[in-house]
């Protein structure tokens, strides 16, 4: 009996614990519905182009899974780019994500490579973000991993189903204020990194330097270049 | 004809993405840093999260006489429930309930 007590226990603890599968949900939710809505207005325009069915709608949203990217393919389909254009734009958009997994790989290193290699696909902003935060206390397990990338995979997957399916019938998300959700849920994120005057001047020097950027280079120019701001402030700090 | 090329260049594309995703992450794993650098990279989710939140924000700074005041009012009192709660969800939820308040009142 106490040894059935204990492994229940401890199969709860691994489910529910610190960085299993269900915290990570947990954790991720307010992007879950920021992604939400962004996905539904990509589907929303993706039907609106008249190029892709819903097939390759989905199968966008499932094999990129990137959402700026996704709308910039969108564009480029419908001027009838080539291949290759494609998939430069498409490398320079999601560039970014080099920075986030190598700034992540630290506290990788209890993955194994072959799963790492599948949950690598999940990586975004939003599960970069949330699975940062959680590396700060300890290294991350496969469970917390695929439960942030499946609490933004999931919501992608289906608003962008939801959009295309409704296509223009769609009212405007702006009416339930579900447009605040993005900048409501980056605005906690980063309220909840500071705790020091220096990390509020490098949130502030970040700001002002990516919205500098960000005008001739688009969000990959704004995040490295914020994030090397930052970067100079921790490096310096005494 | 077109429909496979777009399935081409859609399958092309996620590969791409993926060479973002996996091989920095594999590189990264063997990373191992001075103490200095590590400083550095703590501070890094600051920049990011920063980065890529206050483009949206500079969209709302008045111009050519709006002045976008449920959008300024929500993100007051999203600021407020963050230093409050310290919670992303909490900030968010309370950003969208004022937003959404504002502007059926105005």
């Amino acid at each position: 009996m106490r040894l059935r007590g204990a492994s229940v226990s401890s199969l709860a603890r691994a489910a529910l614990g610190q960085k299993g599968f269900v915290q990570a949900l947990a954790d991720t939710f307010p992007l879950s519905l920021s992604v939400f809505t962004y996905g539904t207005a990509y589907g929303a325009l993706a039907h609106s182009s008249n190029h892709l069915g819903l097939a390759q709608t989905l199968a966008m949203s499932a094999v990129v899974f990137a959402g700026a990217s996704q709308f910039t393919i969108l564009a480029l389909l419908h001027d009838g780019a080539a291949v290759w254009a494609v998939v430069g734009g498409t490398f320079l958009i999601n560039a970014r994500q080099m920075l986030y997994g190598l700034t992540l790989g630290p506290a990788l290193k209890q993955i194994p490579t072959r799963h790492l290699a599948w949950l690598a696909h999940g990586l975004t902003d939003e599960t970069y973000s949330v699975t940062t935060v959680a590396a700060d206390t300890g290294p991350l397990g496969i469970g917390y991993v695929a439960g942030a990338g499946a609490a933004i995979f999931g919501p992608w997957l289906l608003s962008s189903g939801l959009g295309f399916a409704l296509g223009g019938l769609l009212g405007d998300p702006t009416r339930l204020g579900l447009d605040f959700a993005y900048v409501g849920a980056f605005l906690g994120l980063l309220m909840a990194q500071l705790q020091r005057p220096r990390q509020v001047f490098a949130a502030l020097s970040a700001a002002a330097i990516a919205i500098a950027v960000y005008h001739f280079l688009g969000t990959t120019g704004a995040v490295l270049a914020g994030a090397l701001a930052a970067f100079a402030l921790g490096v310096t700090e005494r | 004809m077109r429909e496979l090329a777009y399935s081409a260049a859609i399958a092309a594309a996620g590969l791409a993405t993926y060479l973002t995703r996996f091989p920095p992450m594999l590189l990264g794993r063997h990373l191992t840093l001075p103490p200095r650098m590590a400083r550095g990279m703590r501070y890094i989710p600051i920049g990011v999260f920063a980065a890529l939140v206050a483009p949206a924000l500079w969209q709302h700074v008045p111009s050519h006489g709006s002045i976008h005041l449920p959008f300024w009012g929500a993100t007051a009192v999203a600021l407020c429930a963050a230093w409050k709660t310290k919670s992303p969800l909490w900030t968010m939820l309370a950003g969208v309930v004022c937003i959404a308040v504002l502007r059926a009142a105005l």
